[in-house]
């Protein structure tokens, strides 16, 4: 399945809108994907997914 | 998601009451309707529950206790014990210009049937197998009960399956299935689109995607309010008060559970209400009332309906009137009382001095004789005594001076006058009769005219005025009450009561929920700055620092998607409400009557009339069919998904003027798109005989008014006796007379 198959295209042109940039945008639209995919399950792992989600998307520089 | 979708055909093998194997062919729109006639209970809505059972192993419109079970009875009756049975539903689909085929296969072994005996009869006994429902002992084989979709691409000659998509993931491409009921219909959903505002919320949030966003933002948000607590007093102390404020929210105690009133929902339903109280506070609170002001708002309606529409401004204005009457009767019996009190005590009062008139003329002669003659009042003669005695000489020159000799008085004239002076204490009656004179001069002699007029004639007017008064706004109230018994045989008084009750208690509501939001815009302010104020901290704290750098991440995609949401929200709502209005419009004949149809914040619905008057709740059976299709075919449009509708029942109370404007309406309704109808030979086959000759219309039916715009491909379901139900081609009657 390609990845935006089912993330209609009015919320990532509007996510687009709002995020101050690319990483921004695209880091909002994995979380839709992971949600997405939770579609049927009672306890979705975002607690889990979420923060690993930042470390990719927005690694933390100590020295920052 | 845009490409459209068709059926092309649906096939059932020992599905429930279809014997053996049976399957239909659907004609694409270009080639017209198709519908699928059936008697009550023939089959219809387990046609329906093919569908959903294929694509989403449920089958939302089983009846309780239907007496028969998912495999058709006949074929497993056929079946030697200990076999296996294969039951199953294959639907093929085309997409664009790729085919789908779409199948769900059971497989059981058949045991020996068990019975039990209720009275006199014995029935075969049932049991619920893995959530079938099979003959006893049956038992599903789960390994051999499959569920797969398999492709054919333009140019493929066979389907093959796609193994890197789950047949799942699949289906919840081609129609999810929290969309499903807005595209296979069945009449009640039609019927009841409009009773409250989940079918229009879910319609909007789940179409257009709103609810995958929504869950997003609520993860995004409960991460971002977890922040543990780090050993750090100052941001420890901050974290606190936010999380205090996120309890509020969310309705949860201090050790975080859910945190619930007293006070019991509003007519619960144990089915449809989660719990029994309402939430003590914040959002869940807020959904509940919202959700318990649409039953308020149903029941407010369901009780005028008992009135009958338009008599429920006849029973308001006249129980108005009757309040009014019902005021100015007490007001006016109470003069009435105070009048007689007035009347009967000047009456007692006046009455003895009326009749003792002469009498009293008589004793006041006598006093001004007496007067006349110089008799003098009681003080008077007591000072003038006095006087003379004092001055020891009468006004006739005698004397009157003291001469004592022995102890004594002596001198005979001083004697005289003070025996005269000694007596007079005893004799004081023509002091009693002069102010008795003047007292009955003033009162009732000086102007007996007068006297007469003030204490009878003018009591008396304003009884009788009291009374008559009085009497005037008790025969008002009783037209009054006449007026309203012959408007029904129900207690309209308490219906009234009712209605009124609803209407404020949902105006309480609302102002509630308007008084909860404002407490969490307060709290929403504090929190951010008790935010801003933690980042500061947390950002000068080496172990705090990661934390920080999260939740400002958080932060920033928290408000990305909140405005994207809000955007969203209002575009679509804006979107849906203008198409809506249009498609309606487009097919609807009296185009004049209707000026608007809004969508408010809160997915309430209002179809607004030329005179501004919301008329949702007052429109016919069919007009308020045909805003709810226009409402799904406005959502398909502005979100892009094509499935097909397939529409059950889709008659139902639709009768008369209504139905035949319906199907002049109806072949005009998404001229695109496939739509497959399944109805009852009432709906679509008979004559209606509600439409009368004298509205210049025939009592054809509604399958042949139809075809006069559009052709109908017709199919029957038959043999529903006996378990052995087949689906066969049909042609109407009317075009065998042709």
């Amino acid at each position: 399945m390609e990845d935006n198959s089912q993330i209609n295209n009015n919320i990532l042109e509007k996510l687009k809108k709002f995020s101050k940039d690319k990483n921004e945008f695209r880091f909002c639209e994995s979380l839709l994907q992971k949600e997405l995919l939770w579609n049927d399950i009672d306890d979705p792992p975002f607690k889990r997914e979420f923060p690993l989600s930042v470390n990719r998307f927005f690694p933390y520089d100590e020295d920052e | 998601m845009s490409e459209k979708i068709k059926i092309t055909s649906i096939k059932l093998e020992n599905y429930r009451q279809y014997f053996g194997t049976q399957s239909v062919d659907f004609p694409n729109r270009e080639d017209g309707f198709a519908a699928i006639i059936g008697e009550n209970g023939a089959g219809k809505s387990n046609l329906l529950n093919a569908v959903n059972w294929c694509f989403y192993k449920k089958e939302p419109h089983t009846k309780k206790n239907e007496g028969y079970g998912i495999i058709n009875q006949i074929y497993l009756d056929s079946l030697e014990n200990d076999s296996i049975a294969s039951m199953s539903v294959q639907i093929d689909l085309q997409k664009g210009e790729d085919e789908y085929r779409i199948s769900r296969v059971l497989k059981v072994i058949k045991t020996e049937y068990q019975y039990e005996e209720i009275g006199s009869a014995k029935t075969l006994k049932m049991t619920d197998a893995q959530g079938y429902v099979l003959p006893w002992g049956c038992e599903v084989i789960e390994n051999q009960s499959t569920f797969e979709i398999l492709k054919r691409l333009k140019h493929e000659q066979n389907f093959h399956s796609d193994k890197k998509v789950s047949p799942n993931i699949l289906m919840n491409e081609i129609l999810p299935e929290t969309l499903s009921s807005y595209f296979i219909l069945d009449g009640e959903f039609l019927e009841k689109f409009w009773t409250g505002i989940q079918k229009v919320k879910i319609g909007i949030e789940q179409i257009s995607q709103l609810h995958l966003l929504d869950q997003t933002l609520q993860h995004v948000d409960l991460l971002r309010k977890s922040v543990p607590q780090l050993g750090k007093q100052d941001i420890d102390t901050l974290t606190k008060k936010i999380t205090l404020n996120d309890y509020y929210e969310y309705s949860k105690d201090h050790k975080g559970n859910d945190s619930f009133s007293s006070e019991p929902r509003f007519d619960f339903d144990s089915e449809n209400d989660e719990n029994e109280f309402y939430h003590a506070t914040g959002d869940p609170r807020i959904k509940e009332l919202e959700l318990d002001i649409v039953k308020m708002e149903t029941k407010a309606r369901e009780v005028a309906e008992q009135f009958g529409a338009s008599s429920v401004g006849a029973v308001k204005t006249l129980k108005e009137q009757y309040d009014t009457e019902e005021s100015a009767y007490k007001t006016a019996f109470h003069d009435y009382q105070q009048a007689e009190k007035q009347y009967f005590s000047s009456f007692i009062e006046n009455l003895p001095l009326f009749f003792l008139k002469p009498a009293i003329e008589y004793s006041i002669g006598i006093v001004d004789d007496l007067r006349k003659k110089g008799d003098l009042p009681y003080e008077a003669k007591k000072i003038f005594t006095n006087d003379l005695l004092e001055l020891g000489k009468c006004i006739c020159q005698t004397n009157l001076e003291s001469k004592i000799e022995g102890g004594k008085e002596t001198n005979p004239s001083r004697i005289e006058v003070m025996k005269v002076r000694d007596n007079m204490a005893e004799d004081q009656g023509l002091d009693a009769s002069v102010n008795m004179k003047f007292y009955f001069e003033e009162k009732m002699l000086g102007d007996f005219n007068k006297f007469t007029t003030s204490s009878f004639d003018l009591p008396r007017k304003e009884l009788s005025q009291a009374n008559q008064n009085s009497l005037q706004h008790n025969t008002a109230i009783k037209e009054i009450k006449l007026k309203l018994q012959n408007l029904g045989s129900v207690d309209i008084e308490q219906l009234v009561k009712d209605h009124d009750y609803l209407i404020q208690k949902i105006q309480e509501t609302r102002s509630e929920i308007k008084d909860i939001e404002f407490t969490l815009n307060q709290n929403e302010i504090k929190n951010r700055e008790y935010r801003s104020d933690r980042k500061k901290l947390m950002g000068k704290d080496s172990k705090a620092k990661k934390i920080a750098h999260e939740q400002s991440v958080w932060d920033s995609v928290s408000e990305i998607f909140e405005n994207t949401f809000s955007e969203l929200k209002k575009e679509i709502r804006d979107e849906v409400q203008s198409k809506t209005m249009e498609i309606f419009l487009q097919t609807m004949y009296k185009q004049n009557k209707f000026k608007s149809f809004n969508i408010e914040p809160d997915y309430s619905v209002r179809l607004i009339d030329q005179k501004d008057v919301s008329i949702l709740g007052s429109l016919s059976a069919g007009e308020s069919l045909f805003l709810a299709l226009s409402f799904i075919s406005a959502i398909r449009d502005v979100t892009g998904y094509k499935f097909p509708l397939v529409i059950d029942t889709p008659l139902g109370r639709v009768s008369g003027t209504p139905r035949y404007l319906l199907s002049q309406a109806l072949p005009k309704y998404l001229p695109d798109e496939q739509i497959i109808f399944l109805a009852t030979d009432t709906e679509f086959l008979n004559p209606d005989t509600n439409v009368h000759e004298a509205e210049g219309r025939t009592e054809e039916p509604f399958g042949q008014l139809l075809e006069e715009q559009i052709n109908v491909k017709y199919s029957l379901i038959t043999g529903m006796e006996n378990n052995t139900a087949e689906i066969i081609d049909y042609i109407p009657k009317w075009r065998k007379d042709d």
